[in-house]
């Protein structure tokens, strides 16, 4: 519903009106606005809702696609635009700033209308006559340019953007099949939440999830993965060995699927197999650990919390003046990432003081605590 | 009627017994159905993908279209790359390919531009769309914090360093693309309505971290300047 914007100006001199339908309402994605009992037109140009007391207009150079969605008993028939947004720079004031959807939609008086009007936008689509005119008026200056944008250079640039954006927009007929696709999946996803309350046995319960899984529904990923695990292992040990004994899981994604090469992992089932491969496959001396701020690590299963607070307490006595995120990182070894997540957990658990100056964050052992009576 | 009796007794076990059985049958045919459906549901998929396997893959806007779809129905084409979007349709090597190229970018610029990336700069550095960038970030979110999207469209700023921006961090670097990156204290006190120590105490903490950095022209108010933002 965005899309529309307030007609001031005059039609352009070169424009043809191609057909009309009465009585037609503007919907907001599926809801019914005010706009009703209007006339659609079509020109060569743009289309236009002639209202009560307003008139909208979409230039044509916007629509990408448009498809007719036959009427029901309760349902009106509709036309539906697949539309680009307006270029923040050229739009004019509109009803709205925002829409809920990305299609304009419309709906007819009379069965058939809708698809006598998606005939006509088709074909001017098709004909393109406002872009054979932007190309003219590089010749001609100020006489034939339908606005003040469209004279000159812009206009031919505009004109072989909007052509690119077109070739570059999908086709109307994979527009459709993908709609149609999606409704197809979607009353399959709904018929697997109904059977995911009635399903019954082990076997039933396996099945189902896998079928979830391949729709791309559940998350839970815990269908014996145990080869991702060993691969994990395989390729992470190495790299968690040479960073301090952790790394961050983007890290660890990426060295995995670096490593595959192709057949590549999705994140989460990279993340599904670190968080429970002490578990699963302890035999690769892992863990898996989230820290407060979110950020999750791979790391030896040695490098418990207080291991790492020790570390950090026995290396803060050679900087008297304070030690950095930056001197912890490289002298520990780890990322500056987890090496931040150190100090603030040190901290967290008091061992840690912080000195925060416009020199920058310095971390100094706790005297308080340490000298507490 | 009923039959008395030790005789009665057995019967009515065995019509229980069989309504229990008719039941199972019942839930078993259910169940045969469901399976039915997803395969028919995979045939579907795969006749799609014969037909316009190319164009998703060399046509951005399809691919965004396909992903609005998916989100509105409350499916993640990506969550699994055994699925059948990441089969059927080959989108999963694509995405997940574009994700760790993501993550190492991120790793390797993070620092030029205190923590922010603007997208539309990575797009073109990684020659990718920024939509498909913006679904592998999306996607990275499962391993954790993320990268953070400030903003929207064109003028999205990417936080590259998981884990550190407040909100009020994030809402200026938003305002901030209004001036080409740039924001001062009076800018601020006017449109966001913030006080000066609201604005004076981020801004110290984000030009030490070199996120904002700063610039006082003589005799003039100082300006704030987003690195990324300026230079996306």
């Amino acid at each position: 519903m965005n899309r529309w914007c307030y007609f001031e100006g005059a039609p352009d001199p070169a424009e043809r009106v191609l057909g009309q339908c009465t009585g037609c309402r503007l919907y907001d994605g599926d809801v019914k606005t005010n706009y009703k009992d209007g006339t659609i037109s079509v020109s060569t140009h743009k289309i236009t809702y002639h209202g009560q007391n307003v008139t909208l207009f979409i230039p044509l150079r916007l629509i990408i696609s448009a498809n007719s969605v036959p009427g029901s008993w309760n349902h009106s028939p509709k036309v539906e635009l697949f539309a680009q947004q307006w270029e923040q720079s050229l739009k004019p004031p509109g009803p709205q700033s925002t829409s809920r959807s990305n299609e304009v939609r419309f709906a007819v008086a009379k069965k058939r209308q809708e698809d006598f009007a998606v005939q006509i936008i088709q074909r001017a689509l098709e004909e393109r006559v406002w872009e054979k005119q932007a190309r003219q008026s590089q010749t001609i200056p100020g006489i034939l340019a339908a606005s003040g944008k469209s004279r000159g250079i812009g206009a031919v640039v505009k004109s072989q953007e909007a052509k690119h954006e077109k070739e570059n927009a999908m086709t109307s007929e994979g527009l459709q099949d993908l709609k149609k696709l999606m409704k197809h999946a979607d009353d399959l996803a709904k018929l697997a939440q109904t059977a995911a309350t009635k399903v019954d046995g082990q076997d039933e319960v396996a099945k189902l999830r896998s079928m979830m899984m391949s729709l791309g529904l559940e998350n839970d990923n815990a269908t014996g993965e145990l080869g991702l695990e060993k691969e994990l292992a395989v390729v992470c040990r190495p790299l968690i060995e040479k960073s301090g004994g952790m790394m961050v899981m983007e890290e660890a994604y990426c060295a995995l699927n670096r490593a595959r090469g192709s057949e590549l992992v999705s994140p989460e089932e990279v993340y599904s197999a670190a968080k429970s491969i002490s578990k699963t496959y302890p035999a690769a001396g892992l863990l898996f650990k989230k820290y407060d701020s979110g950020i999750a690590v791979l790391q030896d299963s040695s490098l418990s919390d207080a291991a790492v607070v020790e570390r950090i307490l026995a290396l803060i006595t050679e900087f008297p003046e304070g030690l950095t995120a930056e001197n912890y990182s490289a002298k520990a070894g780890f990322s500056p990432i987890v090496a931040k997540e150190h100090l603030q957990m040190a901290e967290l658990k008091g061992d840690l003081c912080r000195d925060d100056s416009s020199r920058g964050v310095k971390f100094f052992p706790n005297l308080f605590q340490l000298h507490s009576c | 009627m009923r039959k008395r009796g030790i005789a009665g007794i057995k019967d009515r076990n065995k019509i229980k017994e069989k309504t229990a059985e008719k039941a199972q049958e019942l839930q078993k045919a259910d169940f045969e159905h469901v399976e039915k459906q997803f395969s028919l549901f995979k045939e579907r998929l795969e006749h799609f993908a014969k037909n316009h396997r190319s164009e998703i893959r060399k046509n951005p806007a399809f691919r965004k279209q396909f992903q609005a779809m998916c989100a509105a129905i409350g499916v993640d084409p990506l969550s699994s790359s055994k699925g059948f979007w990441a089969e059927v349709l080959g989108m999963g090597d694509f995405y997940y390919e574009l994700s760790v190229r993501v993550v190492e970018y991120c790793m390797a610029y993070r620092d030029a531009t205190g923590g922010l990336i603007a997208l539309s700069t990575i797009a073109k550095d990684l020659k990718a769309e920024p939509a498909d960038i913006e679904t592998a970030l999306g996607k990275l979110r499962s391993l954790g914090k993320g990268y953070q999207v400030i903003g929207k469209g064109s003028q999205a700023i990417v936080q590259a360093v998981p884990g550190e921006f407040s909100d009020d961090a994030a809402k200026l670097v938003e305002y901030s693309s209004k001036h080409n990156g740039m924001v001062s204290q009076s800018l601020v006190e006017r449109d966001l309505g913030w006080s000066s120590l609201r604005f004076c105490s981020l801004v110290e903490t984000l030009a030490r971290e070199g996120t904002v950095w700063a610039d006082a022209p003589p005799a003039k108010e100082i300006q704030y300047w987003f690195p990324a933002v300026f230079s996306s």
